[in-house]
């Protein structure tokens, strides 16, 4: 049995052993959309995520004997992306909005859109839930994200949009799964509140 | 653990399985396939006789669905996908 990695992962002391690309690259990338969506999230833009994801990787093929194979692969990646991250870009982590967290509504968009159907007569529509879930683009789910303020804003997104589970979240982001609840369940709400406002403001755009 | 008693908003009455609060408190973990098998099968129990949260716990579920199949068309770019393959077998080399 290999020696056990130690807890700290990326420590540059550790010795470099050589590792078939090929290998590596069937385990890893089946992760990369992920790894550069999450780049984006952290960074705001494609260019620093083009290079906060090629950091990443590099650095995960350097340490990939530390990687015990059968692990969670995407939680292991997600984590060098955020120590990359915490060491070379603290200075451009983007705080997201100062939000209140003051009536934070239960369902809170399913209630504007029964609300907003119900307002005014609307034969048009049949089934106003789901034509709002159709207005929804990438866009605007990335600036809801965004918005999001810095604590929630990867723990929605982990869970929301990269279906990771609560154990794999608690591992990436090393925080308790308690932890991980807690921000769900302000976050999504926060998230919501985000998604009515940009459905709303964005009316006009086709 | 005692939670706040519920606004009337989210009340329906006459249920013996999870009350509204009960369900609501578990609508994330049912949203991400975190509830053991018992208390999902209670919270489903919860959802079949109360319309409401049938109706709310739907609509949560299918914006979770709807975003995360609208987001995975935001993918790495096939630039990138080229320029790591190449860097990496330098890397490989380079040891």
């Amino acid at each position: 049995m290999a020696e056990a990695p130690s807890q700290s992962v990326l420590e540059d002391t550790e010795p470099h052993l050589p590792v078939d690309p090929d290998l590596f690259e069937a385990e890893m990338n089946p992760h990369l959309d992920a790894l550069y969506r999450n780049a984006l999230r952290l960074v705001g833009n494609p260019n620093d995520a083009e290079d906060l994801l090629q950091e990443t990787y590099l650095r995960a093929f350097r340490f990939f004997h530390q990687y015990q194979p059968g692990t969670n692969a995407k939680a292991w990646l997600f984590r060098i992306m955020n120590t990359v991250f915490l060491n070379d870009y603290r200075k451009k982590v983007r705080q997201g909005e100062t939000v209140s967290y003051d009536g934070l509504e239960d369902f809170y968009l399913y209630n504007r859109v029964v609300e907003d159907a119900g307002g005014i007569d609307r034969p048009q529509i049949e089934n106003p839930q789901k034509a709002v879930l159709e207005q929804l683009d990438i866009e605007m789910i990335q600036r809801a994200i965004d918005a999001l303020p810095i604590e929630f804003r990867d723990t929605v997104a982990l869970a929301t949009l990269e279906e990771m589970s609560y154990q794999e979240i608690a591992d990436t982001l090393e925080i308790p799964v308690g932890t991980v609840r807690s921000r769900l369940s302000r976050g999504r709400k926060l998230l919501q509140r985000a998604l009515w406002a940009y459905l709303n403001g964005e009316e006009t755009r086709d | 653990m005692t939670d706040k008693s519920t606004d009337s908003k989210m009340s329906c009455t006459g249920i013996d399985y999870y009350s509204c609060e009960e369900a609501l408190n578990r609508l994330n973990e049912y949203l991400d396939h975190e509830l053991n098998e018992g208390e999902r099968m209670v919270v489903m129990k919860h959802l079949e006789i109360c319309k409401p949260c049938f109706s709310r716990f739907s609509f949560e579920q299918t914006l979770v669905v709807s975003l995360r199949q609208k987001i995975v068309a935001l993918a790495a770019p096939e630039s990138v996908r080229t320029k790591l393959k190449s860097l990496l077998r330098k890397s490989a080399e380079s040891e």
